[in-house]
């Protein structure tokens, strides 16, 4: 993904770690390139793309929302705290995980 | 009370004391039985595990708020390196150590020159040195005081209390806590650096 991002652009295709179900949406883990982050994009609604989720080597990773209409609901504490951990435990076996997508 | 499957009188459930009323499926031989001398009892105060609570500990895989804790061994606990062995091994180089022992060997005839004593000094050098005094003490008298700023140490590259040019170079934020914890717990002389 290589900002500006247009909404009716595809998603460029990076190896997706995880697939997992935070508050009723299924959302895509997928492992940045040169960053230690991942792409977050919904399989189940559009526009898919949510954001992303960097600094995952530090005690503090950043959540970016980059899409507005799905920000209200990435910046809810219950969604924001499963995401965090989700990426967290998704990054501890990125290494495994890579190795099983491809 | 339950009849006892293990007819032993020895065994602690068999004597009068441990004698209870037993839950269904808590009885002995039954599969949730808990023997009475492993049952908590008033009176004892023993603790199964317990550690100091360390706030970077994020808990075990799968807590929320987990985070890989990337310190190994005695760092996790902050705790110092072992103190240094006492044995007759040299704490300095080697080549450092002979040069002292050179410098010692060699200064011994000094050393005992600044501890003899003045009253010992035989009748013409003790008539010499009283002159020797006496000539000094004139020779304040007639120059006065002294500035009091001479008797201080030198501004410059000799001042040892300057703050040097090639500061050390800034490590990791946990080595720096590490270290400052460390200058804590072993004050060094003369630690007024500014930092």
């Amino acid at each position: 993904m290589t900002p500006p991002y247009y909404i009716d652009e595809e998603l460029e295709p990076l190896p997706i770690l995880a697939t997992r179900m935070i508050e009723g949406r299924q959302l895509q883990f997928a492992l940045l390139p040169d960053r230690p982050g991942f792409r977050l994009s919904f399989t189940d609604r559009y526009p898919a793309l949510l954001g992303e989720i960097t600094g995952l080597d530090t005690p503090t990773p950043t959540l970016t929302a980059t899409e507005n209409l799905h920000r209200p609901w990435a910046l809810n504490t219950g969604a924001a705290v499963a995401l965090h951990d989700i990426a967290t435990f998704t990054w501890h076996h990125r290494v495994r995980l890579l190795d099983e997508a491809e | 009370m339950p009849s006892t499957t293990i007819r032993y009188p020895r065994l602690p459930e068999n004597s009068r004391e441990f004698s209870r009323d037993y839950p269904p499926g808590f009885g002995p031989g039954e599969p949730n039985y808990e023997p009475d001398h492993l049952r908590h009892r008033p009176g004892d105060d023993w603790q199964i595990g317990g550690r100091p609570y360390d706030p970077e500990d994020r808990g075990p895989y799968g807590a929320p708020g987990w985070s890989p804790d990337t310190r190994t061994g005695r760092h996790r606990r902050g705790e110092l390196p072992d103190p240094p062995a006492e044995s007759d091994s040299p704490h300095f180089s080697r080549p450092r150590e002979e040069a002292f022992e050179r410098y010692m060997r060699f200064s011994e005839p000094l050393a005992s020159a600044h501890d003899q004593d003045r009253a010992a000094m035989d009748g013409p050098g003790r008539t010499v040195a009283l002159l020797k005094r006496i000539l000094n003490w004139l020779i304040a008298v007639i120059r006065g005081p002294e500035p009091v700023g001479a008797a201080q140490r030198p501004e410059g590259e000799y001042n040892l209390r300057r703050n040097p040019s090639n500061p050390p170079r800034p490590t990791s934020q946990y080595l720096q806590l590490w270290e400052a914890r460390f200058d804590a717990c072993h004050h060094a002389s003369g630690n007024e650096v500014a930092l």
